[in-house]
């Protein structure tokens, strides 16, 4: 394995002063001032950073602050202290970089060895798939060959790794693992897929007996060294856990397929499951919505639905229960974003997608509408975030009442399946070829 | 109710009608008929020609399922007469179901939908029969391009079964069957079958959620405006054929590809080329189409590529204009700096279609090269296209010096230092 740091241009460029201090730690949530994780502070797809969004652009569109090439991946985009941290291909290689967020110029970037695992299919890329996670004074990666490296975010070089595949005996679930790495206290938690046949065909369906199909795996963030592993699932794991709090109770929330698990994030300790109606979700990779009410909104395409699920502590222990399943939102591996009692997400797969709108407390469809492609939805500054695999942007209202646009432009053409970030009215987005920032507060005449 | 509701839906549908070659039938939206009933109007071609225009009102109101182009019997056509059984078959049905966003047993499952197919797609496995059925005698290809069938109604469907995710449901399909100019209202039983996307069922084939539609009945000759005496024997052909209708539909338009890299814009003048060459067999047309195609596709290297594999080795084509394929393949060779392992696979492979084993050969060792990074699956299929060519090229006689070393990969990644503010 070789690593390569490619550039250092650290402080001359950037100005910002290096930190000695080494630290592990959550991720920053202090004044949502950054975006340190897939997902964002408390992976909802809610920017509480933006502020000051346009209504209107002028009919190129929002101005693009800067713009460059970068390697293929969907990785998307974290910022801190005025740096950008992603990820992207390089050959058979995966590459972690950073950039200065005003210029996008490349502060560092290092490349490690990734060669694509036996029998990954290649038809959605090469990956990454995953976003990386910021922790005290470093960035914790995951790639699509199940690598997992934790660097000095400053200098790029590479404090630690492992190689899931060859150590756990992992899996690269058929088109590459996505699952973003999540942080609590000193630990980086990492889902594992478990290696096993060769993947389902119709020659080969599925074995009607469960075997492990994944388990869980907490390292420290400062030395790598594994903490703990949890018991084994029956069910593969895409979409990325998040950790929240249920009855006081801090814990790990995951999706693994049909199933939802509640897990103590400092043990490896399962507290509960819930088998979702009809276990059709085998296939989930959007990432749950977990509300303040206690409600969790899972989704997933492919002939599934979504559900809603609320869990409560009780004197035992926890109880789940489902509370309502609605077939027609099918999230494939986009966002969707609660606002409010209603879920806002883009149902459908490769073909054509609704954007629609559910009620949370009830599961019935409010609207759906056409009119985007596959898309990722998010939340900033109250307004609704759209982003499609075509590269249109498009800012909207959030109302149970229809789907009522801002203002509208492509930025993107290379399969925009990254989630934006949004700091203050600065967007920085990417697609396959291309990562770019926005100014998205600008003012101008409506659009169409 | 719902027949109106189509014939509103339908209204404009030809402003954006299928350009098809002069020397073919406009395929565009057409009143159906001169004689029988009320012609209503069939929903045109798209630009691709692979898909129909379908009205925005209806997709407000539900799912878009297309016609899977390309299987096998879609429409099976069986005359069995005493002296001759003549089967004809069709697999480049081109058309869409609409059904109703949320959908149960106890419902109309589609809301609208109409089916194009190209009369010189019909085959028969005789060219001497091809003739008769394409021909004036029975379906008059020269005079009426296509035949159509449009929905008018349906009745509520009944649930009739479920596998696993499968669930099919039977019902009556209402609507006007158009073929030789002649136009005749049909009710016909179907089954339909719902297949949600499933990557242990359906993914390895096409992804997209599925509908099937099955249908058999018989059809007399004498409705389209067929006479007897202008055939003879009834030992040789009956009065009534057998119609067997086998589609899948998919919710994925033909005109989208799964691969960024293809826009909609060029996988349309791709698909167009082809149903050109293949669904009405307009040789002239589509060799007319793709000189176009190469002139405007300026510098992009991979439309050209494209468009040189499918004609070297799509299969089905009326014609290979081999110079035309190679002409492309060389341009898209050239403007790559002979570095792009694919693009010199296609150049090898035109070669190799147009008999010249030893430049097919050279052209494939350098692909084979130039595999350094390359996908795994691409790199497979260009090292066996290389033992093929090298293999028959040795049974032919042909003598061709010792291939050089495959390239290896960079252990550094071929791009590492090549970011930049």
């Amino acid at each position: 394995m070789s690593f390569q740091v490619v550039s250092r241009q650290i402080a001359s460029a950037s100005g910002f002063v290096m930190s000695l201090i080494v630290l592990s730690s959550a991720p920053t949530f202090a004044g949502d001032t950054d975006w340190t994780q897939w997902g964002g502070p408390k992976r909802d797809f809610v920017c509480r950073a933006a502020k000051n969004l346009a209504t209107a652009w002028p009919e190129s569109g929002p101005e693009r602050l800067w713009s460059r090439e970068i390697g293929d991946g969907y990785s998307s985009i974290l910022i801190e202290d005025g740096v950008l941290y992603t990820m992207c291909r390089r050959g058979e290689s995966d590459a972690v970089l950073a950039l200065e967020s005003k210029s996008g110029k490349t502060l560092w970037e290092t490349t490690y060895d990734a060669p694509t695992r036996p029998g990954q299919n290649l038809a959605f890329g090469p990956g990454p798939h995953a976003t990386p996670l910021l922790v005290g004074d470093r960035i914790i990666t995951s790639g699509a060959t199940l690598k997992i490296n934790c660097l000095d975010k400053k200098t790029g070089k590479m404090l630690w790794s492992h190689d899931l595949y060859d150590e756990m005996e992992g899996d690269v679930l058929m088109f590459g693992y996505g699952p973003s790495p999540t942080a609590y206290k000193d630990l980086v938690i990492i889902t594992v897929p478990v290696r096993g046949g060769p993947p389902p065909s119709p020659d080969n369906p599925l074995p009607a007996a469960p075997e492990p199909k994944s388990f869980v795996a907490a390292f420290k963030q400062s030395d790598g060294s594994k903490v703990w592993t949890s018991e084994k699932f029956t069910r593969i794991g895409h979409p990325s856990p998040l950790v929240v709090t249920i009855g006081g109770v801090e814990q790990l929330l995951m999706q693994l397929g049909g199933e939802l698990v509640g897990m103590d994030p400092a043990t490896g300790k399962t507290l509960w499951k819930l088998t979702l109606s009809g276990d059709k979700a085998g296939f989930a990779m959007s990432t749950p919505q977990f509300g303040e009410d206690g409600v969790v909104v899972v989704s997933a395409a492919y002939g599934a639905g979504t559900w809603a699920a609320k869990v409560e502590k009780t004197a035992s222990g926890f109880e789940a229960k489902e509370l309502w399943f609605n077939k027609y939102l099918r999230v494939q591996h986009g966002s969707f974003v609660r606002v409010g009692d209603y879920v806002y997400g883009s149902s459908g797969d490769f073909g054509p997608a609704l954007l629609m709108c559910v009620d949370v407390r009830t599961g019935e469809t409010r609207w759906r509408e056409r009119g985007f492609a596959k898309a990722n939805c998010m939340l900033a500054d109250g307004k609704l975030i759209i982003l499609d695999e075509n590269g249109d942007l498009a800012i909207a209202d959030p109302s149970p009442e229809g789907l009522k646009v801002r203002c509208r432009a492509n930025i993107l053409t290379h399969q925009a399946w990254t989630v934006p970030t949004i700091i203050g009215s600065t967007m920085y987005v990417r697609d396959r070829k291309t990562i770019m920032a926005l100014e998205l507060g600008g003012k101008g005449a409506p659009v169409g | 109710m719902l027949n109106l509701i189509y014939i509103v839906a339908t209204l404009g549908a030809g402003a954006a009608g299928w350009s098809q070659s002069a020397s073919a039938p406009a395929a565009s939206a057409e009143k159906t008929a001169p004689e029988g009933p009320a012609a209503i109007e069939v929903p045109a071609r798209a630009d691709s020609g692979q898909s129909l225009v379908i009205a925005e009102s209806l997709l407000d109101q539900g799912d878009a399922y297309h016609v899977v182009a390309g299987e096998d019997g879609q429409i099976v056509v069986t005359s069995d007469a005493p002296l001759r059984k003549t089967v004809a078959t069709c697999n480049r049905v081109v058309g869409f179901v609409v059904v109703p966003y949320e959908f149960e047993a106890g419902q109309k499952m589609f809301l609208g939908g109409a089916f194009r197919v190209p009369v010189a797609s019909l085959t028969t496995g005789s060219s001497e029969q091809d003739d008769l059925v394409r021909g004036p005698m029975l379906l008059n290809g020269a005079a009426h391009a296509e035949a159509t069938f449009v929905i008018t109604d349906v009745t509520p469907a009944q649930a009739a079964g479920q596998d696993g995710e499968f669930t099919s449901y039977t019902f009556d399909v209402r609507g006007q069957l158009t073929a030789r100019g002649q136009t005749k209202e049909l009710e016909l039983p179907v089954q339909a079958t719902h297949i949600p996307q499933n990557f242990r069922r359906t993914f390895s084939r096409y992804p997209g959620d599925f509908v099937s539609l099955r249908a058999q009945f018989d059809l007399p000759l004498a409705d389209f405006g067929w006479k007897r005496g202008r055939f003879p024997s009834k030992d040789l052909l009956t009065d009534s054929v057998r119609v067997d209708v086998c589609l899948f539909l998919n919710s994925i338009p033909p005109e989208k590809s799964l691969d960024p890299s293809i826009s909609t814009a060029d996988r349309t003048r791709e698909l167009k080329l082809m149903t050109l060459l293949r669904d009405f067999r307009d040789a002239a047309a589509g060799y007319a189409y793709a000189r176009e195609q190469i002139k405007s596709a300026g510098q992009n290297a991979a439309v050209l590529n494209r468009l040189a594999w499918a004609i070297a080795a799509e299969p089905g084509l009326v014609k290979r204009d081999l110079a035309v394929a190679l002409e492309a393949a060389n341009r898209a060779v050239e403007l790559s700096g002979r570095n792009d392992a694919a693009f010199l696979d296609t150049l090898a492979r035109v070669l190799y279609e147009r008999g010249d084993l030893r430049a097919a050969v050279e052209a494939q060792r350098e692909a084979v090269a130039k595999l350094a990074g390359s996908d795994p699956q691409l790199a497979g299929g260009i090292r066996a296209g290389l033992e093929r060519y090298e293999s028959e090229a040795k049974a032919a006689g042909i003598e061709i010096a010792a291939s050089t070393a495959e390239a290896k990969p960079d252990p550094a990644g071929s791009a590492s230092g090549s970011t930049g503010g």
